[in-house]
């Protein structure tokens, strides 16, 4: 199985210092969170494994081949122009996957009458909906997620967990990145706590108990105090 | 990376902006049809410069107003995310929006040129002789010409979004460049006179050389004012500048591609 090896990772935009030597390892398989307050470096952790952006110092290694990597951004901008189900064929089309475009704008729940609209007439909503259609309709084994339910409303933000939850019990590993508690304790099996740039701390989750959300609020707040 | 040169032709063909410049060769035929009617001499001058006035305008449409925003529009909005992180490489990316562009491009030209040959036909039964100077032959040579130099001036626009920031660098550096290619041959060429030459430093003079010698000789301009006025194109001359648009197009698109595969996104 593929993992993601992450060493010494280093990252400053300008004088500030956005990763200062972060190092962990994402083994297959797994929901894993990186949490982290506003700024903590996590977009920029994300973008340095899929070499968006480059990193100072230190190397991300990973043995999934490019085909196996899909990614969902924060904000999921789609042209205009072009509507969904020809913005999930052309995804599809890397991994001859075509016929499946229907069935995957289905599965995220697009309404049909959307399907051959431009996506200027789309909700924000929709448009992230096309988007998750089109990194789940290559059949990735890694799904990288920034932010996925930001801007989301409660129903929408509960179907996408579901949503992710069902591909990860087909066997897909997700690394997942959110300053939203309840919903990493709710999805995640290890959450990575990201302040400051730095890793703090690597947690199991075994409980998905309230008081499991309250204790790592609280150790979030901690962490981002101690470093204001 | 054919997928990505399909979508970019899609993408296009479904903008509004791309629909209405393929409307607006109609509209300058009545125009060119309009003014040339109002003239007693010189018609078919007066239509050929039309037509290349309009094929200059469409082509500065083009670029300023779809190809360099629609590159914008990938940086501003973070759509190289979604592309670079399926399996398309960072040079396959510049590529395929360059090629995609291109055909677009291309496309608006073959309309362009049919819209234009039919006004040429329309133009001669209503003005007859007076048309003579007007032939199709050079209509179809001077949009031709004029329009591949903006095959140079779109590699500028992809060069530029290469490191550009977002969409006000890319545009209004696009737009610089655009402005010197139109001022910056005439005065150097202007300033290779002996009598010129004499009154300026010969240190200056070397660089105004070695920069007369780096940009195009032949320029749009240069062949819409020739072919109006009659005065042929030498064969050379016509490969000369072909070639050296197509070098030109091809040092930025290289340049593109090195400062693009090591920028952060």
């Amino acid at each position: 199985m593929s993992a993601i090896d992450i060493k010494m990772l280093s990252k400053c935009y300008g004088k500030h210092l956005v990763l200062d030597n972060v190092s962990m390892r994402l083994e297959a398989g797994k929901a894993i969170g990186i949490l982290g307050e506003n700024g903590a470096g996590k977009s920029t952790l994300i973008k340095c494994i899929l070499k968006l952006v480059y990193p100072d110092a230190g190397h991300v290694n990973t043995t999934a081949c490019r085909e196996e990597i899909a990614y969902l951004p924060e904000q999921s901008y789609l042209p205009e122009s072009v509507n969904g189900v020809n913005m999930v064929r052309f995804a599809a089309s890397f991994t001859k996957t075509q016929d499946e475009a229907c069935s995957a704008l289905d599965r995220v729940g697009l309404r049909k009458e959307a399907w051959n609209q431009p996506v200027r007439s789309y909700s924000k909503g929709m448009r992230q909906r096309t988007a998750i259609a089109m990194m789940l309709v290559r059949h990735p084994r890694w799904l990288i997620l920034d932010e996925p339910m930001s801007g989301l409303d409660a129903i929408g933000r509960r179907q996408m967990l579901d949503l992710f939850q069902n591909e990860h019990q087909q066997g897909c590993s997700i690394l997942m990145s959110s300053h939203h508690v309840a919903d990493m304790v709710r999805f995640c099996d290890e959450i990575i706590i990201l302040s400051a740039g730095k890793v703090r701390e690597s947690i199991t989750i075994e409980s998905r108990s309230i008081d499991q959300i309250e204790r790592l609020e609280q150790k979030l707040t901690n962490y981002a105090r101690s470093t204001e | 990376m054919k997928q990505l040169i399909y979508f970019t032709i899609q993408e296009v063909l479904n903008s509004r902006i791309f629909r209405l410049l393929l409307l607006a060769p109609l509209v300058l035929m009545v125009v060119a049809l309009t003014f040339t009617g109002l003239f007693m001499l010189d018609l078919g001058k007066v239509f050929i410069d039309t037509m290349f006035a309009s094929t200059h305008l469409l082509c500065f449409t083009f670029l300023m107003f779809l190809a360099a925003p629609f590159l914008a529009r990938d940086i501003d909005a973070h759509f190289t995310y979604i592309l670079l992180t399926l399996p398309i490489s960072r040079g396959q990316y510049l590529l395929g929006r360059f090629i995609g562009l291109c055909a677009t491009f291309l496309l608006l030209i073959i309309v362009l040129i049919i819209v234009t040959s039919l006004s040429l036909e329309l133009a001669s039964s209503i003005w007859g002789s007076y048309m003579a100077t007007a032939d199709i032959g050079s209509m179809v040579l001077g949009i031709f010409l004029i329009a591949w130099q903006y095959l140079s001036l779109i590699a500028i626009a992809l060069f530029v979004f290469s490191w550009a920031t977002g969409s006000a660098e890319i545009l209004s550096f696009t737009f610089l460049i655009w402005l010197l290619s139109w001022f910056f041959p005439p005065v150097l060429t202007a300033m290779q006179d002996s009598e010129v030459a004499q009154t300026i430093p010969p240190f200056l003079h070397v660089i105004l050389e070695s920069c007369y010698q780096l940009v195009p000789h032949l320029t749009g301009g240069e062949i819409a004012n020739r072919l109006a006025h009659g005065i042929s194109l030498q064969g050379k001359e016509i490969i000369y500048y072909l070639i050296e648009h197509t070098a030109y197009a091809t040092i930025l698109f290289t340049s593109a591609l090195i400062l693009f595969r090591r920028r952060n996104l």
